[in-house]
């Protein structure tokens, strides 16, 4: 069992190795003459005039995870939707079930005042 | 079902009692103890002396699948034991005041902790004997805690003793287990059990585990030191059972688990060796340490230490003479020492200290308590003619047949115990007076209360055979091998 | 390595197949109508008549779903459902069963908790009902999949409620730190439930236990699975070392909920264990036996050791939680023998402890939870001075539980950790039956600490309020503590019937 690990771990030994011999020969043998610009952690040439971390508001959070979660529930219509002429009528139903549900998780943000911005 | 009211009569009556108010509360407990006694008395009056078995047995399935039966019976040893709950229950209710603070609750605990003590010595299921040895803690507890007369730190004294104790005898926990699994037998039943003992090895063990609970419960030097200071915390009424039954526990679970159980328990070394040895160190230790002390009620509390000593040294003699005084020592000792916790508390209350060298001459003040005191200490200190001498003697003769030295180092607390006691008598009773106020001598109720146990010393003194008739059982059931 | 067989799916799917697959997860799907129902009870009642509706739904909840659980208990047809990814046998049965019985508890207790603290009721009792659900889930699945779900449901609807005095840092703080360890756990599942779908090729367990029985080498894969499923369960069960957050979540989260937490999701996570490596994975038992032994035996020392020192309440009953983890362990470690009757013995005693902590752990906390006032709860020590003049009542059930839980007879706790120990003891486990014994007297200690206050005379004599329900589940429980402790052989048959040998795969 564990032999046929062995590949894997030559495989892994090869990348770090390489990986290494990389780095420190572009360390070693690369050109080192540092600026106060290139040092800048923005490269691009432009100067940062503003932090980067940028302050949002917090109810966009709140729109941005429900949004999420009825994205992520949304994509469970996908593979039924390729299959539904095969679950026949239940499948149906059973979508119409779930959707009830979802209705309900929907109506309850909504009168939980989760969709007022202000 | 006789035996099953012994216990559960004062376990109901206690909880009832708790809730009554203090007057009413003390009549009833009394009552309910003094039944207890009557059937008590009974059952030993129809146990049928020539049959080694134990009599009025009730089996009834517990939980089935690990075989835990509810199993109840008493043979010679238990049956005395009972006997002397049941009485020595009665004295402590008598003896509560009623002016005593939450006087209801001190008598529901004491009935508990009766109950509790009572359930133990008729138990003869191993799971039932080991609930009935942590249950009986309980209220034990609560009366050291609730009602403990140590002042400074409340409390201190009771958390002691019921951790020393459950070091044990959680331990003894997984010795019954170990006895369930490795016989192989898949009982708890003792007298099965009994029959098929593990290999030597696996009993070597096994009697460490039980021998060391029990030891703590005994007290056994060098696992006493509990002892001090839950007697010295304790109310007197309450050591009435506290130290002349539950004392008893422990060398009685010596007789009935360790030695029937583990006939063998040899591997690094002899346990049976041991234990004798250990005995004789606690007969020694505690005749010394009641030498040097000043307080009353812990000069009792040590001498209770080296007694005890002798009940192990007897049990752990293997022979019927041995443990037949063992038993007989065990009553004995619970008659005394209850009488010896009152006198003190007596003459602590008249005196308002308990330090002996404080007092002097108090006997031509109270000429009836000296007169009953000097009864009692002769009784402790092992005189011909009153109780304890024949236990005593029975013991050493049994340890002088197994190992004269063991009986010869024995002897010694034989010695001390008349220094002790008498110094005990002297101090408080006899010299020049240190101050001429006149106290009040004993008071009737007094006397009347301590007049049964008086009696007891002589009547047992002159007729041990009263109890020991019943005991040939003893030789039959696997305990002299 | 196992190729990944590409078996054709069969998507017929008959009305009574649905049916039968629903009624053997009937309890579940009747609590999760409930919910719903609740949901939408909570939408369309006026705000002030809100909270007592969702009670009423959600007790309505809880007893229908115990009542359905029981019946199929005694009646049902107890097997596979849902192509082996969830089950209703009687292993199932005995946790749903016990889920719904901690609701009824929990909402008794909340009831006038939630009044009393002016928080809002609704929302508290839907997201209870929907960790109750995700428990079932739990106790219910067969298919790492399904054990998953459940655990997510579980653990989300308990972050929220961990925080939901949101007007107290202690309880954000308990909510947020409970959400990162508890999602850190939970990655700790996923990858090990990875890699051993890794190495087996399937995610259903009783497939697991066959292809494992089939290959005899280990695989490193499933090892390495098997350990990171430990770690995150250990997290679950808050059992030591993985029990950093007990103490804080537990303390900071409202009682009614650490009381929930402390008896659900040790029972949910212990359900987990069992299923996973007990029914899961019998094959490679000495390799998650020693794994487990090492945690239990930390449990109980590092558990025991720190409740000494602890003033509050909650934080002393979260380190005996850790503690008292640590003692069920060894029934699971027992449960994991070659011998059947050794392994059904292990496993039955892990579900009467479960069964009877459950009452009186719970009734502890429930006490504690009536000391509350408006502005917060008060769990220090002192708050419980002179508890019996100002409940007698209280007091004494308070001693039950404080002596149920410290293993004294007649108290159903001493039945539970006999049977815990017996099996550890029959298993070859001694020196952990002996660790747990030596660490129960240190128990003791912090146990008959919790009562000194309780019984001793304080200056206070203000009178306590006990609403009705609360007061009912407090003395149902403390009843239960002895009753069950004088006769435990109904509960520990059930025990044993929620184990039966055909539990263990082929």
């Amino acid at each position: 069992m564990l032999e046929s690990y062995v590949p894997l771990l030559i495989f892994v030994l090869i990348v770090l190795g390489l990986i290494g011999a990389l780095v420190t020969l572009s360390f070693v043998l690369g050109p080192n003459k540092p600026h106060k610009s290139k040092l800048a952690p923005y490269e691009s040439g432009i100067v940062t005039d503003t932090p980067a971390h940028k302050r949002l508001s917090v109810r966009f959070y709140l729109t941005a995870m429900l949004f999420i979660i009825f994205d992520v529930e949304s994509v469970f219509f996908y593979p039924w939707a390729v299959i539904m002429r095969q679950l026949k009528w239940f499948g149906l139903i059973e979508m119409f079930v779930f959707m009830g549900i979802l209705l309900i998780a929907l109506a309850h943000i909504w009168r939980k005042g989760g969709l007022d911005w202000d | 079902m006789t035996l099953t009211i012994l216990w559960l009569l004062p376990l109901i009556g206690g909880v009832l009692v708790a809730f009554m108010p203090a007057r009413l509360s003390k009549l009833m407990s009394a009552i309910t103890a003094i039944v207890t006694l009557g059937i008590a008395v009974g059952v030993a009056l129809v146990f049928d002396p020539s049959a080694h078995q134990y009599q009025f047995t009730e089996v009834v399935p517990w939980v089935p699948q690990l075989s835990i039966f509810y199993r109840l019976g008493v043979d010679g040893i238990s049956i005395w034991l009972v006997v002397l709950n049941a009485f020595l229950t009665v004295i402590a209710v008598l003896a509560t005041p009623i002016r005593m603070k939450n006087a209801n609750r001190f008598l529901g605990l004491i009935l508990a902790m009766s109950a509790g003590l009572a359930g133990l010595f008729l138990a003869v299921d191993l799971v039932l004997f080991y609930v009935f040895w942590e249950a009986m803690l309980i209220p034990a507890y609560f009366l050291l805690w609730l009602f403990g007369e140590d002042e400074e730190k409340p409390g201190r004294a009771a958390i002691k003793f019921v951790l020393y104790t459950l070091a044990g005898s959680l331990l003894m926990l997984v010795g019954v287990i170990g006895e369930y699994v490795s016989t192989g037998a898949k009982t708890f039943d003792l007298a099965t059990l009994a029959t098929t003992p593990p290999t030597a090895a696996i009993q070597f063990g096994l009697f460490f585990v039980f021998a060391l609970a029990f030891a703590i419960k005994t007290p056994l030097f060098p696992f006493h030191s509990w002892l001090p200071d839950a007697y010295l915390a304790a109310p007197t009424p309450m050591l009435i059972t506290f130290a002349g039954v539950m004392g008893k526990a422990g060398a009685y679970g010596f007789l009935r688990i360790a030695i029937p159980l583990f006939p063998n328990p040899v591997l690094w070394w002899d346990w049976r060796w041991v234990m004798p040895v250990l005995a004789v160190a606690a007969i020694i230790w505690g005749a010394l340490m009641a030498l040097a002390q000043r307080d009353m009620k812990l000069l009792v509390a040590y001498s209770s230490v080296s007694h005890m000593g002798f009940i192990v040294l007897g049990i752990f003699a293997f022979n019927v003479q041995g443990q037949q005084g063992a038993v007989l020592q065990m009553v004995n000792h619970g008659i005394i020492v209850p009488a010896l916790f009152l006198l003190v508390a007596w003459i602590a209350d008249r005196t308002g200290t308990r330090d002996r060298s404080a007092l002097a001459g108090l006997a031509p003040r109270m000429p009836v308590m000296a007169g009953v005191s000097i009864i009692v200490v002769l009784a402790a200190l092992g005189l011909p003619g009153l109780n304890s001498f024949v236990g005593e003697f029975m013991t050493l003769l049994g340890a002088w047949q197994r190992a004269p030295v063991l009986a010869a180092l024995g002897a010694i607390g034989l010695v001390l115990a008349p220094v002790y006691m008498l110094r005990f008598f002297q101090g408080t009773f006899q010299g020049e007076p240190v101050e001429k106020r006149p106290m009040h001598d004993i008071y009737t109720g007094q006397l009347v209360l301590l007049s049964p146990l008086v009696l007891l010393m002589f009547v047992l003194g002159i007729y041990p055979y009263l109890l020991t008739q019943l005991m040939p059982a003893l030789g039959q059931i696997g305990l002299a091998r | 390595m196992m190729p990944l067989a590409a078996t054709a799916v069969d998507l017929t799917y008959s009305w009574s197949q649905a049916l039968a697959d629903l009624s053997q997860i009937a309890p579940i799907a009747t609590l999760t109508l409930f919910l719903l129902f609740a949901i939408v009870v909570d939408l369309a009642l006026p705000k002030s008549r809100r909270g007592d509706a969702v009670a009423m739904v959600a007790a309505v909840g809880y007893v229908l779903s115990l009542a359905t659980a029981f019946y199929r208990w005694n009646y049902g047809d107890n097997g596979p459902a849902y192509q082996g990814y969830a089950t209703g046998d009687k292993f199932s049965l005995f946790f749903e069963m016990l889920f719904a019985v901690l609701g009824i508890l929990t909402l008794a207790v909340s009831h006038s908790y939630l009044k009393r603290r002016r928080f809002v009721a609704g929302e508290f009792h839907v997201l209870i009902l929907a960790a109750v659900i995700g428990m079932m889930v739990l106790a219910s699945a067969t298919s790492l999949v399904t054990a998953f779900l459940g655990l997510e449901l579980l653990s989300i609807s308990l972050y929220i409620v961990c925080g939901y005095a949101r007007g107290e840092t202690k309880s954000q703080e308990s909510a947020a730190k409970y959400l990162l360890v508890g999602g850190f756990a939970s990655a700790f599942v996923l990858y090990g439930m990875a890699l051993v779908y890794g190495g087996t090729g399937t995610t259903l367990i009783p497939d697991i236990a066959k292809t494992l029985q089939a290959s005899s080498s280990s695989n490193p894969l499933i090892l390495l699975g098997i350990v990171l499923m430990g770690v995150g369960f250990a997290f679950k069960i808050s059992a030591a070392p993985f029990h950093m957050w007990t103490p804080d979540v537990y303390q900071g989260a409202p009682i009614p909920v650490t009381a929930f937490m402390s008896v659900g999701t040790k029972a949910a996570g212990f359900a987990m264990v069992i299923r996973i490596f007990a029914g899961g994975l019998p094959h490679l038992a000495p390799e998650w036996q020693v794994l487990l032994a090492f945690v239990a035996a930390t449990s109980m020392i590092v558990g025991n050791l720190m409740a000494i020192v602890q003033s509050s309440l909650k934080r002393l009953l979260a380190y005996s939680g850790v503690a008292q983890a640590g003692y069920v362990l060894i029934g699971v470690i027992a449960g994991g023998q070659a011998d059947p009757a050794v392994r059904a013995a292990g496993l039955a005693s892990v579900l009467f402890y479960l069964f009877v902590y459950m009452f009186m752990n719970f009734g502890a906390f429930a006490v504690v939870t009536a000391l509350a006032g408006p502005e917060g709860d008060r769990d220090r020590l002192s708050d419980l001075e002179g508890l019996y003049r100002r409940s007698p009542l209280m007091a004494i059930l308070m001693t039950v539980f404080m002596l149920s839980l410290a293993g004294f007879p007649p108290f159903v706790g001493f039945f539970g950790k006999l049977f815990l120990f017996t099996a550890g003891v029959s298993a070859g486990y001694t020196w952990l039956v002996v660790v747990a014994v030596v660490m129960s007297v240190v128990s003791v200690y912090y146990y008959v600490r919790v009562l000194i206050p309780v019984w001793s005379s304080s200056v206070r004599t203000d009178k306590l309020e006990w609403s009705v329900s609360s007061t009912m589940a407090i003395v149902l429980s403390g009843a239960l503590s002895l009753v069950l402790g004088l006769y435990p052989t109904t509960v520990l048959i059930a025990s044993t019937l929620g184990v039966p040998i055909s539990f263990f795969g082929p």
